[in-house]
């Protein structure tokens, strides 16, 4: 009790609580920014922590990171330019939503959906940590094979009008995600003798180029289709109501909940991370649609699918770190090393060796929430003024954001090139009916599916029965052969957008 | 997202777009299985797989469902497809263009030069015209440039 008083009132000491927003400031700066991704921010930011005390450091980071993550999703709503890979999936109803009037309704949201995902995952850590983390070891690579699997069927829940064309640009995406060099080998492959590409295609290239660039390639298109007459503010309608109310909220708290749920397991299962639990979030939030619902036209419910998840992953990824030593993402791997910096070892001596250390950043990451809601209500008014600008001064800037994104993620032109070529394929796809979303879905988890099957394939010597050996990946195997049997079968498949937007049972 | 943009509903049912969609898309994937991923990837002998296995395996389902996306069509099964259509399609070449001149510049010059003058291509391929914009997006753009650049990001 004497460690937790203590480690609060490190935590609530005018220095730490500085910390924490500083920290949430240059997060928000970080998440809004296309290409300035939270690992990298977090890189940047650990040696301004070396004369900081312990407490106020890892503040100051958990700071940087839970902003981040909320800040990506300004981006993702207001212009379809996630700021964040995690906050791709966000751009789906976010966007939509604020074209038709309801920018500053999705920005709430997202907003409040990430504070609740990240404050329900921060207790769990607070509570849960130690029995979760047993789970998170029992997770080898048979284990990561069946969740991928499992990932991978909601790709056919995703497919939009066309279920053929839906798997094609999700297996094209598996196989973009195959670019780079070999992981077992380490051979080249589809590198076209280019260096480049021996680190696969860029991931913000690949989702800024096909989310933001293609978008704005469409509403080029539509700028020029107009008549000469209408101006160029009509691609955005003007605002009629930016409150939330009651009946919303209790529409899609069931959604946030089960979000959360899902961004606190994709935390504590090491290696899923925060793109593949919103993505994961989105499809299965669609798939449980109701009559009335209109995912991918403009859904509130979508928005706090992906943020609720995206936010929720950190804290659940400390979950392993903490526990076991086990870091569950980048963002926690790289806090790691903030820890070590101020001779603080993360394991399981860590609340025997440093409880009062472990007891003030608990205080911190909830302080670190209230701050990021705060910083969040102010910042959306201003941010949402941005509907109101020209559709001819958006786009200069939207595509200056694309290049600026790519080109900071590798500090290479390459990049760049990359985002326009995936941006110009985006087009075609949109324009033949080709699912831009379930290519996204392919290339994000293609990696991590392809590295634990070939480790599953060693494991168990090529063997099929060996994983009868493994009970949770039986559970996951079993889970994803019933949901794409209901994908897949006719009439089963979620539900069906009636020309007006409406999603009503086929 | 818009992927409807430029559709026309009810066209007349025509075999001739699901034919020329299988020749295209079955035809890139038959050449990534028999000449691409021969060509960029090394045949080793891997204890787990081949580096050429999943690549090979996703070419070969991308064809096999091109095909049966053909059939639905044959059979009628697939909706009726509706005309594309082509207005536009100059300026989004124009953006396209101009944004790859202004990679090409960030390359050359720096990121400064080459946003700056990004912005100001991409406002012209937009069909902006009027000099006080211009200006006032490409000074902006540069602006924010600078900014990033002092901050050493």
């Amino acid at each position: 009790m004497d460690a937790f008083l203590l480690g609060t009132l490190d935590a609530l000491t005018p220095y730490a609580l500085a910390s924490v927003l500083g920290g949430i400031l240059l997060g928000y700066l970080v998440g809004v920014l296309p290409g300035l991704s939270r690992p990298a921010a977090l890189s940047v930011a650990v040696p301004i922590t070396y004369s900081m005390s312990p407490i106020a450091a890892i503040a100051f980071l958990v700071g940087v990171t839970k902003a981040s993550a909320a800040g990506g999703a300004t981006g993702a709503i207001l212009l379809n330019t996630p700021g964040e890979p995690s906050s791709a999936a966000t751009c789906f109803d976010g966007y939509p939503l604020a074209r038709k009037g309801e920018g500053t309704r999705a920005l709430k949201v997202a907003l409040y959906a990430s504070v609740f995902g990240d404050i329900v995952a921060t207790l769990v850590l607070v509570g849960l940590a130690a029995p979760l983390a047993s789970f998170a070891l029992k997770m080898g690579p048979v284990e990561m094979t069946s969740v991928m699997i499992f990932a991978l069927t909601f790709i056919a829940a995703l497919s939009g009008a066309s279920l053929t064309r839906g798997l094609i640009s999700g297996v094209l995406g598996l196989l973009f995600a195959t670019v780079g060099l070999d992981p077992e080998s380490a051979t080249p492959r589809l590198t076209f003798g280019m260096i480049e590409l021996f680190d696969g295609i860029p991931l913000i290239a690949a989702t800024v180029g096909m989310l933001a660039f293609t978008e704005m390639l469409v509403q080029a298109q539509a700028l020029a289709s107009r008549d000469a007459g209408t101006g160029d503010r009509d691609a955005f309608t003007a605002e009629t109501e930016r409150r939330l109310f009651w009946p919303d909220i209790r529409r899609i708290l069931p959604t946030t909940m089960r979000a959360t749920g899902i961004g606190i397991a994709a935390g504590v299962i090491p290696g899923l991370g925060p793109t593949i639990g919103a993505f994961l979030s989105y499809a299965v939030a669609k798939r449980m649609a109701r009559p009335g619902d209109v995912f991918g036209h403009g859904d509130l419910k979508g928005v706090a699918a992906t943020e609720a998840a995206d936010n929720a992953v950190l804290p659940a990824s400390l979950i392993p770190l903490f526990a076991i030593g086990l870091p569950g993402s980048v963002s926690a791997a790289i806090l790691v090393s903030a820890f070590m910096l101020h001779g603080v070892q993360p394991g399981p001596l860590i609340f025997a060796e440093h409880p009062r250390l472990i007891y003030g950043i608990y205080v911190s990451m909830i302080v670190a929430s209230l701050f990021m809601l705060i910083v969040g209500r102010v910042g959306l008014t201003f941010f949402a003024r941005i509907t109101r600008v020209p559709i001819r001064v958006i786009i200069p800037f939207v595509v200056l954001f694309c290049v600026v994104g790519a080109y900071l993620e590798r500090d290479t032109v390459f990049s760049v090139f990359a985002m326009i070529g995936l941006g110009v394929l985006g087009f075609l796809m949109q324009r033949y009916g080709y699912s831009v979303v379930t290519f996204l879905i392919g290339f994000v988890v293609g990696p991590l599916f392809e590295l634990s099957l070939r480790q599953a394939l060693i494991i168990t010597n090529h063997d099929l029965a060996r994983v009868l050996d493994h009970p949770i990946a039986l559970g996951f195997l079993g889970a994803a052969a019933v949901a794409a049997a209901l994908f897949i079968m006719p009439g089963k498949r979620g539900l069906k957008p009636s020309p007006e937007g409406r999603v009503s049972p086929r | 997202m818009a992927a409807s943009f430029g559709r026309r509903a009810g066209g007349p049912r025509s075999l001739s777009r699901p034919l020329a969609e299988l020749a295209i898309v079955g035809g890139a994937s038959l050449a990534a299985i028999f000449w691409l991923i021969p060509a960029e990837t090394v045949p080793g002998e891997n204890f787990g797989l081949s580096p050429r296995m999943v690549p090979i395996v996703c070419s070969a389902l991308i064809g096999g469902l091109a095909a049966v996306n053909f059939l639905a069509a044959l059979l009628g099964a697939a909706r009726r497809e509706t005309a594309i259509s082509t207005r536009g399609l100059p300026e989004v070449a124009a953006l396209v263009a101009a944004t790859l001149a202004g990679g090409a510049i960030v390359h050359w010059v720096d990121l400064v030069a080459g946003g700056t003058v990004l912005a100001l291509l991409a406002s012209l391929a937009v069909g902006e015209r009027r000099p006080l914009r211009l200006t006032l997006v490409t000074a902006s753009a540069a602006l924010i440039l600078f900014v990033v650049e002092w901050l050493g990001l």
